[in-house]
């Protein structure tokens, strides 16, 4: 998942993007300003923006509004020092998704962006199944068929966003796209290194392909249920 | 004190006035009433006695006598009456005549008051001539005679109180009505007054709005008290609403420093570190806390420095150039470490009238604003100007400079030029809040013009005497804003 963060106080920023990037795990980009975040939401996939109200260049509604405008769907978080009635009510009908106020537990910031992320790909539980497979989005882990299994951050981060859109195909691009944020180098071999490992990892003794690779179109998380061990 | 009615005092002065006056009235009338009285009465007196003088007649005696023959008069009853020849011998009386009367109106023609036994009476005399045996050809004897005529002043009187019971109740009607018209003729006029104070009840701290009824405006009286309390107001309330600014951007202020302080200890205790990672996050917090203070510290100077100071016992001379040459010093390592040039041009004996710790803020605050807004390579220039009555010094840079649309804006709170870079070093966006009362405060003032691409350049003027020295009231200071 990769989250943007629109927040002129450096400080809060980046201690947001830390809490993301340790906790779930998440890609975090940081806009200093409106103009900067209104251009990134625009072109980068983004699973989530986290949006302050009182900004320079650009204020904090006026990007909400702007993003909407252009059909950008990835659900807003707004930060928001005031959180007198009415402008709340303003701010969800301009197309706001959430709100926190100022000041914020860090700890319900993270749970608020996991589950609004969770929603906007039309996942309702934070345990997902997909067939045999559990992936507990709370716990980071993954069992299947019952057995946890090992995996690294980036191969659970990989699962965990393919099984957000379970039998859906998702392009090499688009993982890269919402697994790393500007700070990393992107290779697509390390991606395709990255699913052999998760698929290796998955079948341990099975024949049962989890990950299907579409040549020149991307991956697809199939559902597979195990029969019983005889 | 009891507060008092304006409109029954009112009622109760004109209707005391009135009450006087128809006293006054009453008086004169019942004295011309008396007057006119006593003349019908006299008149009566003399018609009566005119008939008695007819009825003296020839008595036909030896002596040519007269004699009275009151038969065929119809004179009332209980009238006193007498005739005297004049040979003083009652020729003829009424049966009740006595002599006393005769004393009493005594021998003038005109009426006389006076008291028998317990009833009062007014009479006169009236001397006429009798003349009787007239024959074709000669003429008769004349016989002189003196008729007393008395009568009882009881209608008199009976006239009298009934014109003054007229009087008094006309004129207590009068005042009756005078009375209620002026009640309703008052509170009609009064009206606009409660008009307005109701208006004026409604203002409350939630709803400082003001606005006078129209009827208070077109009474002349109120006019003037609608638009003083119209105009006082409304500057309350800009005064107000510049306050709430104040602390709703103070409150946004403090809740993003708590923010952030927050988020940073919870991000350190959201699990399990190193010694070098808890070090390092608690330097950060240690940092995030100054950054608080220093905005806690800059709320609490601008707030001291926008009280309105009526005697500045604290302001004091300061020598400018010692105060600037200091701040200099202090700039030093921070020019140093920017890469900007420091060029300092203070002249000889400049002083000006502000406390020397304000006047290090201001140049402090300014010199800080242009050595971070000037890039490395670059200059920042401070000098000093004395002209007649205003010391002046300016703080130059050539750094980015502030665009045209954000020159007006600069010296608002909380408001930052260029918010990334301000942020970064710490800015609130209350420091040229503060030159600006500071500058103020001191009866100065302050100016920032500024080209993008070549520099920006603040100059504060302040007064160097007495003399030119202005405290500014708060409410002015605000009203700029």
């Amino acid at each position: 998942m990769r989250v943007l963060i629109v927040e002129d106080e450096e400080r809060l920023a980046e201690n947001i993007a830390a809490a993301l990037r340790e906790g779930p795990g998440y890609a975090v980009d940081i806009a200093g300003d409106g103009e900067t975040g209104a251009y990134l939401a625009e072109r980068g996939e983004y699973d989530l923006i986290i949006l302050d109200l009182m900004l320079p260049k650009i204020s904090g509604p006026d990007v909400l509004q702007r993003l909407r405008k252009k059909g950008q769907k990835a659900p807003v978080l707004v930060l928001t020092a005031i959180t007198s009635k009415a402008s709340i009510v303003e701010l969800l009908n301009s197309g706001a998704d959430d709100y926190v106020g100022k000041p914020f537990d860090l700890g319900e910031l993270v749970a608020r962006v996991k589950a609004l992320i969770r929603r906007g790909k039309g996942v309702s539980h934070p345990l997902i199944r997909v067939g045999d497979l559990e992936v507990d989005t709370v716990e980071r882990c993954v069992r299947c068929g019952g057995v946890e299994v090992e995996l690294s951050p980036t191969e659970y981060r990989i699962l965990e966003y393919l099984s957000h859109r379970p039998s859906a195909i998702v392009s090499k691009e688009s993982l890269l796209e919402h697994l790393y944020d500007f700070n990393w180098e992107r290779h697509s071999n390390v991606i395709e290194a990255h699913v052999s490992n998760l698929r290796r990892k998955l079948n341990r003794g099975g024949e049962e392909l989890w990950i299907e690779t579409l040549r020149g179109r991307g991956y697809r998380l199939t559902a597979v249920v195990r029969e019983a061990q005889p | 004190m009891k507060p008092y009615s304006l409109t029954r005092r009112l009622v109760v002065t004109v209707l005391l006035v009135e009450l006087m006056l128809a006293a006054a009235a009453t008086g004169l009338a019942l004295l011309y009433e008396r007057q006119q009285n006593l003349h019908a009465f006299d008149l009566m007196l003399r018609g009566r006695a005119d008939s008695l003088l007819g009825a003296v007649q020839d008595a036909e005696d030896a002596g040519d006598n007269v004699m009275l023959d009151p038969k065929a008069l119809d004179l009332p009853r209980g009238d006193l009456y007498g005739v005297r020849n004049e040979s003083g011998r009652v020729v003829g009386s009424s049966s009740n005549w006595n002599h006393a009367v005769e004393q009493a109106v005594g021998e003038q023609g005109s009426g006389r008051n006076f008291r028998l036994g317990k009833k009062w009476y007014r009479g006169l005399a009236l001397h006429g001539v009798r003349q009787i045996d007239i024959g074709d050809q000669k003429p008769g004897i004349a016989r002189p005679v003196v008729i007393f005529y008395a009568s009882s002043l009881k209608p008199f009187w009976a006239a009298m109180s009934h014109a003054a019971k007229f009087l008094v109740i006309s004129n207590f009607l009068i005042l009756l009505f005078t009375a209620g018209t002026l009640f309703i003729l008052l509170r009609r006029g009064m009206a606009p007054l409660q008009e307005l104070a109701g208006a004026a009840a409604g203002i409350s701290s939630n709803a400082l709005q003001f606005r006078a009824p129209p009827d208070a405006f077109a009474v002349q009286e109120l006019a003037v008290l609608a638009h003083a309390l119209e105009s006082a107001m409304s500057r309350l309330e800009k005064a107000f609403v510049q306050q709430q600014i104040f602390v709703h951007d103070a409150a946004h202020e403090l809740k993003t420093a708590v923010t952030i302080i927050k988020s940073s200890l919870q991000l350190l205790t959201s699990r399990k570190r190193t010694a070098a990672e808890y070090e390092r996050g608690l330097e950060l917090c240690l940092s995030d806390c100054a950054r608080m203070e220093d905005l806690v510290q800059k709320l609490l100077l601008l707030a001291r420095v926008e009280q309105p100071r009526e005697e500045q016992v604290t302001a004091s001379e300061t020598n400018l150039n010692e105060c600037l040459r200091e701040v200099a010093e202090q700039m030093e390592p921070l020019a140093t470490v920017r890469g900007v040039k420091l060029a300092v041009n203070l002249e000889e004996s400049a002083t000006a009238r502000i406390a020397f710790d304000d006047c290090a803020t201001l140049a402090t605050n300014l010199m800080v604003n242009a050595l971070q807004h000037t890039p490395a390579g670059g200059i920042v220039m401070l000098r000093v100007q004395a002209s007649r009555g205003m010391t002046s010094f300016r703080v130059e840079d050539s750094g980015e400079g502030i665009p045209k649309e954000d020159l007006p804006r600069v010296f608002d709170r909380f408001y930052r030029g260029d918010p990334s870079r301000s942020r970064n070093t710490g800015g609130a966006g209350l420091g040229l809040a503060i030159c600006k009362a500071l500058a103020e405060g001191a009866g100065g003032q302050i100016e920032i013009t500024s080209e993008v691409g070549r520099g920006t350049i603040a100059e504060v003027t302040l007064p160097a005497s007495d003399e030119g020295r202005i405290t500014r009231p708060l409410q002015e200071v605000l009203s700029d804003r």
